[in-house]
């Protein structure tokens, strides 16, 4: 990117910004090194329902596993699938936006009526049968979230396209011979890259959501552990009503989705208020 | 007799207005079969005011806009049947409003650097921006501004980054949309200024539209007055201002404020507005608001006729004179 010294520097001075790429690393860096971190969870082990202690630090289960293994081992497939759900739904999304909002015309019209008959779909039963139907996978279940967010982006992308587009420096660069796909590609996708990247986070954050309801709905992939499936093993073993209660059972994966959620969230917002100029001068 | 660098022969735009997907409800008609020619290394000043038509002309000229009928010649050719690229490194525009027409992402440097870069105009980084440099020193900017954002400039720097920008190509004709227009009016006259020693460094033809009269009058060589999308009045500019023959020439003329302390005799003062470019009067198009109209000119579209060398006018008043 052209600008990326000075979007550094006033990307590391926003404290909230900053705090939720903390965060999403953290999340991401356990992901990616869980294997180095813990066991994978599996089989039985012999101490069952313990609380929090050295050796678990989260607890163990109803099968004697360390809940904090697991916890690790979730992390590392729920961002798996936000990466997977977001790269479809960018790969389609974004290049739709630009062109319908870019090329008002008929193509213009087709993309966006396209675009409003999946918005009007309803995603949670659609989400189900299409996970019924292709199979407990998390692939699967990255690919369904990528396909049901990608509406939204695109629609978010071509509204902005369609400000930036009537403005009078892309006419300028028609003027100066700056072909149509520089034009989408980069005069118009540097001015809405702060929008479609706080979405893009925010794409992130639901395929989180969107997976631990899948999960907890028994779709998701049983032999791969993530947040929503140990809701749902929590779930399924009555660990929310029991007395006394195994809260660190439910609790972690819980407050895990809400960090992950909130990360992306700051993150996005950071991006967004660094991405314009004019909130950078001091 | 001085050779035609451009010729625009009976150039027409007509945008479809519809309020409905399938349902046409009219056309404005933003410019009438308009013709002129411009001459090597002249500055054309057109003026209208809001609504008749000039920003447009100056678009389809570019081609930015496709005519809905007409011809723009250049060197043989109609441009409207040529690639794109023809036209693109001859012909420059700036435009109105310094504040939207530079890309507020991109630093003025860069932006300046992306035509040269695009037309191979030079080739690598290092090369372009040593051209960049020298445009930044030739608008009389610092070369250190390369690495700036557009909002850390004031409007008539802008101007100059966007003046900038378009020499880069080294056009020979500059299509200038009411570029001073914008701007307070010391800085306009800088802008002018600058132009003005632009067009003698690099033998530059300028079509220079606005809306200020004072302005074109400063500027131009030959001026061209516009009155809903058509030629009312072409002539050079002392001839003009000297002998004014058009009615809406000379309230146009009249109503320059002269910085002078004594009573002005006269000021012709127009009532009214310009009418809807969405149902055109039937005979001539100033007649509504026109103080020497007669019973024809309701009925009696004037022709645009030479009344005298070189100096057209659309007026029942003037016979035609040198054409019979």
């Amino acid at each position: 990117m052209i600008e990326s010294r000075t979007f550094r520097e006033a990307f590391f001075r926003n404290r909230l910004a900053v705090l939720g790429l903390i965060g999403v690393v953290l999340i991401a860096l356990t992901g990616i090194l869980a294997p180095i971190l813990r066991e994978y969870p599996s089989g039985y082990g012999s101490e069952l329902y313990n609380q929090p202690s050295a050796k678990y630090p989260l607890g163990s289960d109803s099968m004697g596993l360390d809940i904090f293994a697991e916890v690790i081992w979730g992390s590392r497939s729920s961002f798996y699938i936000s990466l997977m759900a977001v790269a479809v739904a960018s790969l389609i999304g974004i290049p739709a936006g630009l062109i319908s909002g870019y090329y008002k015309g008929w193509i213009g019209e087709v993309i966006d009526g396209t675009v409003d008959i999946f918005l009007t779909l309803p995603t949670l039963p659609l989400m189900i049968i299409i996970a019924a139907v292709m199979g407990p996978s998390i692939t699967n279940v990255a690919i369904v979230i990528g396909l049901l967010a990608w509406p939204s982006l695109a629609r978010i992308t071509r509204n902005a396209t369609l400000k930036i587009s009537e403005m009078q420096f892309i006419e300028a660069a028609r003027s100066l011979g700056i072909n149509s796909k520089a034009i989408l590609f980069k005069h118009i996708f540097l001015n809405i890259a702060g929008p479609v990247l706080v979405n893009l986070t925010l794409v992130m954050a639901t395929a989180v959501l969107a997976e631990s309801g899948l999960s907890f709905l028994g779709l998701g992939d049983p032999t791969t552990w993530s947040w929503g499936t140990i809701l749902k093993k929590a779930w399924d073993a009555g660990a929310i009503i029991d007395t006394p209660n195994p809260w660190w059972w439910w609790l972690s994966p819980s407050l895990f989705i809400t960090l992950y959620v909130v990360c992306f969230n700051m993150l996005g917002t950071g991006i967004n208020d660094t991405l314009n100029p004019k909130n950078r001068e001091d | 007799m001085k050779e035609a660098y451009l010729k625009v022969k009976n150039l027409t735009k007509h945008f479809p207005i519809s309020n409905s997907l399938f349902r046409r409800t009219g056309f404005v008609h933003a410019v009438n079969q308009v013709s002129f020619e411009l001459y090597q290394s002249e500055t054309l000043g057109i003026v209208g005011e809001s609504g008749s038509g000039k920003s447009t002309l100056g678009r389809v000229i570019m081609k930015l806009i496709q005519p809905t009928a007409g011809e723009v010649i250049y060197k043989g050719k109609n441009i409207f049947n040529e690639p794109e690229a023809t036209i693109r490194r001859d012909m420059q525009m700036v435009f109105q409003d310094p504040y939207a027409s530079l890309n507020p992402r991109m630093k003025v440097g860069d932006a300046i650097a992306e035509p040269l870069l695009a037309h191979h105009i030079v080739t690598g980084r290092k090369e372009a921006r040593e051209k960049v440099c020298d445009l930044l020193h030739t608008v009389g900017l610092q070369p250190e501004m390369y690495n700036n954002f557009p909002h850390e400039f004031s409007g008539g720097q802008r101007q100059r980054i966007s003046i900038a920008r378009a020499l880069g190509m080294a056009p020979k004709l500059l299509v200038c949309d009411e570029a001073a227009s914008a701007l307070d009016v010391s800085v306009q006259a800088q802008i002018l200024n600058l132009f003005n020693n632009l067009k003698n460094g690099m033998d530059l033809t300028y079509l220079f539209i606005s809306h200020d009269l004072a302005v074109v009058k400063y500027i131009s060589s030959r001026i061209l007055i516009m009155y809903l999308g058509e030629v009312m009045e072409l002539a050079d500019t002392e001839e003009l201002f000297s002998k004014p023959l058009h009615p809406y020439t000379q309230a146009l003329i009249s109503a320059i404020p002269e910085p002078s302390t004594r009573r002005r005799k006269e000021r012709i003062l127009l009532e009214g507005d310009i009418p809807s470019s969405i149902n055109l009067p039937e005979g001539c198009k100033f007649q509504s608001r026109c103080f020497k109209a007669m019973p024809e000119c309701v009925y009696t579209h004037p022709p645009l006729s030479e009344v005298a060398p070189q100096h057209y006018v659309r007026c029942l008043l003037y016979p035609n004179q040198a054409g019979g």
